[in-house]
């Protein structure tokens, strides 16, 4: 079966096909824009998500990946619009995440889009300060009735189907002074596995929740760091991965050991992820945005070296794909 | 009248870097511009309508920020936008002494 994956860069996006020779590259798309976003409409199509630093953001779509059509009725944020950073989609709703922290629904294949009023105005979100990325809403998940939100440098806020809460509780917020409900709690992303159990890949950690956020704990026996951006879980397998990092002052690999590290008890342990890393001292990154699973034991690493590590049973081998584009942005497996 | 896009704004506007409006004035241009592409209104302006900070904009050589939009046009005038070079004092150089190609149209 063809895998089809979006791999969106700071100059532009390209799609990479797995079939029967191997995979192949077509791109650039949107030449010279930053590709920061892909999504799937409930019908099967295509999202795509444009930024720059001139001339904003907007929304693309399309039905086969070579045709693609603005959004002309986008989101309409009551603060600035600066990114559009993650599109969910759930049953026949599509939910994006935007900077400066709003989250918008459209139910009508993301032609138009509705704010979530009671995110994008919530008590004291005019005064939240963006981390060094910006005051994202970067990530959106759902499980059962259960929604979550994850700010940057403001917190993880749930919806059990109404009001909004937080969900920090046991998290150690990135600022001293943050105060419990405040902003501060600098979550980098959350995977949920159920309507109880997540992980969430924090500034100053990693942690799991067995109540659907009420409280987490540390679990980070055996990472060589606790900082890191991305955290993804391979449905089949119930595996979890994460990219440590050495250090909010030094982003890169722990000595240059680019690898991923994955956790077969659901967090309680973690090792490096099988084999296949480089050799040689490889001092990347992934963002947030740049890993993606497919629930059917493969996973794939865009980084900021703008490669694509990528494995196909669920860990144990990985390969990087026969391609090098500009610093990776967004990863997303669209097929 | 002629307005000329950068031509990064391919998304928007495809190969067409360049349209033919009829307007008498730069708000007439402005919204001829935007009912041709509705698209280009949030590349080029911010909520407030305000040209982005980051975009330049020129009508018939002479810098604008598009503050006031009442001046009149010609058949053969120009409202060109421009991606700016930006960064340190550069910016507001730029806007106050446009390049010296289109400073002689």
């Amino acid at each position: 079966m063809e895998k089809v994956l979006g791999v969106g860069t700071e100059k532009g996006g390209f799609i990479l096909r797995h079939g029967g020779d191997g995979w192949s590259v077509s791109g650039p798309l949107f030449t010279g824009w930053k590709v920061t976003a892909w999504g799937r409409t409930p019908s099967g199509g295509y999202l795509c998500a444009l930024g720059s630093n001139w001339f904003g953001a907007s929304i693309h779509r399309s039905s086969d990946l070579v045709e693609w059509e603005q959004v002309e009725s986008g989101p309409d944020h009551h603060r600035d619009l600066e990114q559009f950073w993650t599109f969910h989609t759930a049953g026949s709703r599509i939910y994006t995440g935007v900077a400066k922290a709003g989250v918008f629904s459209s139910d009508d294949e993301g032609l138009t889009w509705s704010p979530m009023a009671d995110l994008n105005h919530y008590p004291g979100s005019d005064d939240w300060t963006p981390g060094l990325g910006g005051l994202a809403a970067h990530r959106i998940v759902t499980s059962g009735d259960r929604l979550w939100i994850a700010i940057s440098a403001v917190g993880v806020f749930r919806s059990d189907g109404g009001e909004l809460v937080r969900a920090d509780a046991g998290v150690t917020p990135a600022v001293d002074e943050t105060e419990p409900g405040g902003p501060g709690y600098c979550v980098h992303s959350i995977v949920a596995a159920s309507p109880d159990r997540l992980w969430r890949q924090d500034h100053s950690g990693v942690y799991r929740t067995d109540d659907g956020g009420d409280q987490w704990d540390r679990i980070e026996s055996g990472l060589p760091s606790s900082f890191g951006f991305p955290i993804v879980r391979d449905r089949a397998s119930g595996r979890i991965f994460v990219v440590p990092l050495q250090s909010d002052e030094n982003r890169l690999p722990v000595e240059g050991r680019f690898a991923a590290y994955l956790s077969d008890d659901d967090g309680d342990s973690w090792r490096i992820a099988g084999s296949g890393w480089p050799d040689e001292p490889t001092f990347t990154a992934v963002l947030r945005g740049a890993a993606d699973a497919d629930g059917e034991g493969s996973i794939y690493l865009g980084t900021t070296g703008g490669n694509v590590w990528a494995t196909h049973d669920a860990g144990d081998h990985w390969y990087a794909l026969p391609f090098t584009g500009p610093r990776i942005l967004s990863v997303k497996v669209l097929d | 009248m002629t307005v000329v896009l950068p031509k990064l704004l391919a998304p928007v506007v495809g190969d067409q870097s360049s349209v033919e409006l009829e307007a008498q004035t730069i708000a007439e241009a402005i919204d001829r511009l935007l009912e041709w592409k509705p698209g280009l209104a949030v590349h080029l302006f911010q909520a407030d309508g305000a040209l982005r900070p980051h975009v330049l904009c020129f009508v018939d050589g002479q810098a604008t920020r598009l503050e006031d939009r009442s001046g009149r046009l010609r058949a053969d005038s120009e409202v060109r936008f421009l991606q700016a070079i930006s960064g340190g004092g550069g910016f507001r150089l730029a806007v106050q002494s446009p390049p010296t190609s289109f400073r002689s149209r």
